[in-house]
């Protein structure tokens, strides 16, 4: 099991937004979690990171619970979170954004060879190593968040809504490169607003519904039920 | 009023405008990182300045050496106020944080009152009041020498921020603090060691300064106020616009003190200021923050 979750209790100030979530996900999975805004799906994420604390419940990675490390200890154990809306340093370059997503690799990685890796699989961002992150359009910036988070050389990875607000082209080869990605065995937990992407993309998904998992399976299973048909399909 | 005269004043006022520039580098520095506008910057400053006299009235070095000898003991310092007083106030309201720091202005000059007197204390250099003639201007040595090292210090400053990695990790924490800890930044302990350098560079610019100039226990008031508006001129956290800021503030000062009477100086620096930040309201470069 590479990450499970149990009874994960989680909000801000009085307010609770996860009451009790569970997932599971297995060492080179690809697991979504779909749901309507507001049901929690950030705050999932953002707790496993560490940036909310959990008020009860367990968060087991590697069978370690980490539930009270700080945000910049979990990334330094391989589990890196790209947060929605990408935050790209805009005043550095790519390239030294690159090497700041690098803090968290294990001590004695070849930064050298990590970055030309990256720029393997996006190769505009070393079209562009020397320009401001401020400057890249919005799917450039969503690749540049990826590749920072491989530039710690994880082992699983979380995107939080990686399509949002980009072209239907940008969003396919986006995709492409996350493809090449799960088929080097990088485990990846997705939240995605484009239902039909994420199930196309995952093996297995959760639908998270007002804080509380409502229903999970498999992605063909998921497709053909009737509830995420009326609600998340639009059929 | 010869035209003599005012070149005289620029010259000597863009001299002194390059020990504001590290003065206020610091000062700008903390803000962008930490987000916290620090009052005492300038007593910490006088705490340095009376640091450089103890040391060049018990070894006869010169400040200059001084000031580089109490760097490790002013980066100590940063790094226990950083401790006790400021992390506790990172991301508080900016009003809590004024009255911290202001309330720590308070407590270090009357510190320094109790331990030194009123008295006003310099250093005796063995490069004294000599001088440099160009034409008709006259350059104060250690005035010149004072500028020369803080642009140093001040381009190592900005080589460290711009071309290391330490220096790419904390303009990330400085842009965006969760985003830096998501990519494995300790952004408290890079808050320290930024409060703590900020403070030790506070070293190399006491050096510089007691190389011609004298301090008291309400020295660091008059630092403290020159850098803030030089900051805020500059564009809040700009570091470049700080620069900028300071070589024009350090001009405008001597060139009123010139045609007018140095008592007035303080004045003009204020009028300058409120009339910059009707003209450029994000600061002299207009870009807003850019650590």
């Amino acid at each position: 099991m590479k990450l499970s979750i149990e009874g994960l209790v989680s909000g801000y100030g009085l307010l609770d937004v996860l009451h009790g979530v569970g997932i599971e996900i297995d060492d080179g999975e690809v697991v979504a979690v779909i749901g309507p805004n507001g049901a929690g799906k950030s705050t999932l994420l953002r707790t496993i990171s560490g940036l909310v604390t959990a008020r009860s419940g367990a968060i087991r990675y590697d069978g370690n619970e980490i539930g009270g490390l700080a945000a910049s200890e979990i990334p330094r154990l391989g589990l890196v979170h790209v947060p929605e809306a990408r935050h790209v340093f805009g005043r550095l370059t790519v390239e030294q954004n690159l090497v700041v997503g690098a803090t968290a690799a294990p001590s004695g990685t070849d930064r050298k060879k990590a970055l030309s890796e990256v720029y393997e699989l996006f190769p505009m961002l070393n079209e562009k190593a020397r320009d401001l992150a401020s400057g890249l359009s919005g799917g450039q910036q969503q690749m540049l968040a990826i590749g920072r988070a491989l530039m710690a050389r994880p082992s699983m990875i979380m995107l939080d809504e990686p399509s949002l607000g980009l072209a239907p082209l940008v969003v396919e080869q986006m995709y492409e490169a996350l493809d090449d990605l799960r088929r080097s065995g990088l485990t990846i937990l997705l939240v995605e607003q484009d239902v039909y992407m994420a199930l196309d993309f995952a093996s297995r998904a959760y639908v998270l519904e007002s804080g509380r998992i409502a229903l999970a399976g498999a992605s063909d299973d998921l497709r053909d039920d009737d509830h995420v048909r009326r609600s998340y399909l639009g059929i | 009023m010869s035209m003599e005269l005012l070149l005289q004043a620029a010259v000597s006022g863009f001299l002194m405008g390059g020990i504001y520039a590290l003065i206020a580098l610091a000062l700008a520095l903390v803000f962008g990182v930490m987000g916290v506008l620090n009052f005492a910057h300038g007593d910490l400053l006088m705490v340095g300045m009376y640091g450089v006299v103890l040391i060049c009235a018990a070894t006869n070095l010169s400040p200059f050496i001084a000031g580089l000898l109490i760097v490790p003991a002013m980066v100590l310092i940063g790094w226990v106020v950083f401790i006790l007083l400021i992390r506790p106030i990172v991301g508080s309201a900016p009003l809590v944080q004024a009255q911290l720091t202001i309330g720590m202005s308070f407590v270090i000059q009357s510190a320094a009152l109790l331990w030194f007197g009123a008295d006003l204390f310099n250093v005796r250099s063995e490069l004294g009041s000599s001088s440099i003639r160009l034409g008709d201007i006259v350059i104060s040595a250690p005035l010149l020498i004072g500028c020369l090292v803080a642009l140093l210090a001040s381009g190592l400053l900005a080589w460290f921020l711009s071309a290391t990695i330490w220096g790419y990790r904390i303009r990330a924490t400085a842009e965006d603090p969760v985003m830096a800890q998501l990519c494995g930044v300790p952004v408290q302990r890079v808050q320290r060691w930024v409060f703590a350098g900020a403070t030790g560079s506070l070293a190399i610019a006491a050096g510089c300064l007691m190389a011609f100039y004298h301090v008291t226990p309400v020295v660091g008031l008059q630092f403290s106020v020159l850098s803030l508006l030089i900051v805020v001129l500059g564009g809040l956290g700009d570091l470049r616009g700080a620069m900028v800021a300071a070589l024009v503030l350090g001009v405008a000062e001597a060139m009123t003190s010139a045609i007018f009477n140095s008592a007035s100086a303080p004045a003009a620096l204020y009028i300058l200021f409120g009339a910059a930040l009707l003209l450029r309201p994000h600061g002299l470069l207009g870009r807003g923050a850019t650590v």
